[in-house]
């Protein structure tokens, strides 16, 4: 287990029914955060490990995962991890030999300067970006603390609505669905810049393909995480 | 001494030394403003006046000016330079920026008492995040000392208890509260006119019923900072729009409703009180009722916005999205989202007359008058603003002074 909170889970241990809070102040960092890989990918090259991409996410006993209550404890899980990335110790053990770090943050994140060498992106909510200037600002203030910004949160359900381009971040992270390829192309993705798009979710090879297509680099996905190099140590 | 008395201290002080007090004097008309009002606004204080005298030059200045950099440069905060050097900048809340910069400039004066080995004397006592109204004496007091009136060095703590982080059990209690809690005081409501250039006294169109969101939090939960856990609060959020739509559908409620823009959440829109409040709605209000939605919360679940929109769609319902900053429309297009009216809330920050940020809002803005207001109109310069940007469609303070005049 890469975090060193076992004590703290130990302490924590079996209130029948803990709140949200209470879930994300015990949890067992290693246990509540998803480490996947993300893997550039292109034609005649072999993978490449890009980004481990961690995502809180705990899981609220009685609460479906995109439920306000569920949200409140994913975010109290993120600023602990963030805490948790600022002892050297721990980020190491954290990161392994990847060569990057997204991290899936609240708007409220206070970002410390980062503890390791390897690029660091905090992955903001689409909602962050309801004023794409106050975005603006925000991502500024990363960029002095030596992180980079992604936006996350687009899909099918959102790209033929929203117009991403107008946010200033280094990143787009796009959710895979079979509604992405089977429909025409939507006019929040077609703007985009296809090597700053990150394509998540990729359960199939058609996935993958359609991405390739669209000159789409890096991906994640179940698809991803059984490739041969998503261990970062065969590369 | 009230905020009220101070502030027309401070203001007969800057009739007699007007030097560079241009920004004193807008800071405590603010402050008196929001006063008035009771329109919240925070507020981030850097006394750098207050800095030992080591540290007020040379590097740990540059460091704390860089830190305050992004605020003169947001276009969501306004900054006032204070003739002793302290510096404030101001921001609608929920103020992000302010909050990171906070953090930062506190982060920057530890770093520089530990280096130094010498502690500023509490780095809280530099960095001071205000809330208005509630602590508008406090900023008062700021300026005042900025002004050379007060004669004490120290800055009067606020009155107010400290506010402890919003927890899910917190969320209990005032969930419990606002069911025993009386909403209608908490009620505004005014008047969206049509308003032509040249055109005469302003014709009510709809009625704009707003819930005063502090005022409620103010009520059933006193002793928690709602913006400190924002899904909390969206929930809570739910629970009141719920009690309100609970409201609307008693027999009374629905007697005196007329065509009305009633802002809400997706979730309020998906909710059980909701339908009700469908089943009942009189026939003849049918396609006269608006349900608003804020940019944030369209994208923070575009999966329940969708479920919304055709719900509202189905039931013959406009669909409106509000907006106060320009670029927000470049994000969520109002056409492509498909928003059948676009509130704009009139502020300092929206693009000058003959820009290019004006010509780019113009363009995405609905092409059509009677699918855009603007809202929040405090002055005349406002609707002048409007007028040539393409609005008829008007609401706020001014519009009400204007409507019952007439």
């Amino acid at each position: 287990m890469p975090f060193p909170s076992a004590a703290t889970a130990r302490r924590a241990a079996p209130p029948p029914n803990p709140s949200p809070d209470a879930r994300a102040a015990a949890i067992d960092l290693g246990r509540a955060v998803s480490r996947r890989p993300l893997l550039r990918l292109a034609p005649g090259v072999a993978p490449a490990l890009a980004f481990l991409h961690l995502r809180p996410e705990p899981g609220v006993p009685g609460a479906a995962p995109g439920d306000d209550l569920a949200r409140h404890a994913s975010e109290g899980v993120a600023l602990r991890l963030l805490a948790a990335l600022a002892d050297p110790a721990q980020a190491d053990a954290l990161l392994g030999p990847a060569p990057g770090l997204l991290i899936d943050l609240p708007i409220r994140a206070i970002l410390p300067q980062p503890a390791f060498t390897a690029a660091s992106v905090a992955a903001l909510p689409l909602a962050a970006a309801a004023d794409p200037a106050a975005f603006a600002s925000l991502a500024e203030a990363a960029r002095r603390r030596g992180w980079g910004v992604a936006l996350r949160g687009l899909g099918a359900g959102t790209l033929d609505r929203v117009r991403p381009r107008v946010v200033v971040a280094d990143w787009f992270i796009v959710e895979w669905s079979a509604a992405l390829g089977d429909g025409p192309t939507p006019d929040g993705l077609r703007q985009l810049d296809p090597p700053r798009i990150i394509l998540i979710g990729c359960d199939t090879a058609a996935a993958l393909d359609w991405g390739l297509d669209l000159d789409i680099r890096i991906f994640g996905g179940a698809r991803i995480d059984a490739a041969p190099s998503a261990s970062g140590r065969g590369s | 001494m009230s905020a009220l008395q101070s502030d027309r201290a401070v203001l007969s002080a800057l009739v007699r030394s007007p030097l560079g007090t241009s920004d004193a004097v807008e800071l405590a008309a603010l402050v008196r403003d929001t006063v008035a009002s009771g329109v919240e606004r925070e507020v981030l204080v850097l006394r750098l006046s207050a800095l030992p005298a080591g540290m007020r030059r040379g590097h740990h200045r540059r460091l704390l000016e860089a830190a305050w950099a992004p605020l003169r440069s947001s276009t969501r905060s306004r900054c006032f330079d204070l003739p002793n050097g302290d510096v404030c900048a101001v921001e609608v809340p929920p103020a992000h920026l302010l909050a990171q910069i906070r953090d930062l400039l506190l982060g920057a004066l530890d770093g520089a008492s530990s280096a130094d080995g010498g502690a500023p004397e509490g780095a809280a006592r530099i960095v001071r995040h205000l809330r208005l109204p509630a602590e508008a004496a406090v900023l008062i007091a700021v300026v005042e000392q900025a002004l050379g009136l007060a004669a004490s060095s120290e800055v009067r703590p606020a009155q107010a208890a400290p506010a402890l982080g919003f927890t899910a059990e917190a969320l209990c209690g005032a969930e419990k509260a606002l069911a025993m809690a009386d909403l209608s005081p908490m009620l505004r409501a005014f008047w969206a006119c049509r308003l032509d250039p040249g055109g005469g006294a302003p014709q009510p169109l709809w009625e704009e019923r707003r819930i005063d969101v502090a005022s409620v939090c103010g009520a059933i939960l006193p002793s928690h900072d709602p913006d400190s856990a924002p899904w909390l609060r969206r929930k809570l959020l739910k629970a009141i729009d719920r009690r309100i739509l609970a409201g609307l559908a008693r027999p009374d409620a629905l007697r005196d409703l007329h065509a009305s823009l009633l802002p809400l959440g997706t979730g309020a829109v998906n909710s059980a009180e909701f339908q009700k409040f469908d089943a009942l709605l009189p026939a003849m209000l049918r396609g006269r009722i608006a349900i608003a939605f804020t940019a944030e919360e369209v994208l923070c679940d575009p999966d329940a916005f969708l479920v919304a929109r055709e719900r509202l769609r189905a039931g013959q319902y406009r669909v409106a999205l509000e907006v106060e900053a320009a670029a927000t429309l470049a994000l969520v297009p109002p056409e492509a989202a498909g928003f059948d009216l676009v509130r704009l809330a009139w502020g300092e920050g929206l693009p000058a007359l003959g820009t290019a940020e004006a010509r780019a809002l113009a363009d995405a803005l609905p092409h059509a008058a009677d699918r855009m207001l603007l809202a929040e109109v405090d002055r005349p310069a406002a609707i002048a603003w409007g007028w040539e940007m393409g609005f008829r469609i008007f609401s706020g303070r001014l519009m009400e002074r204007r409507r019952l005049a007439a």
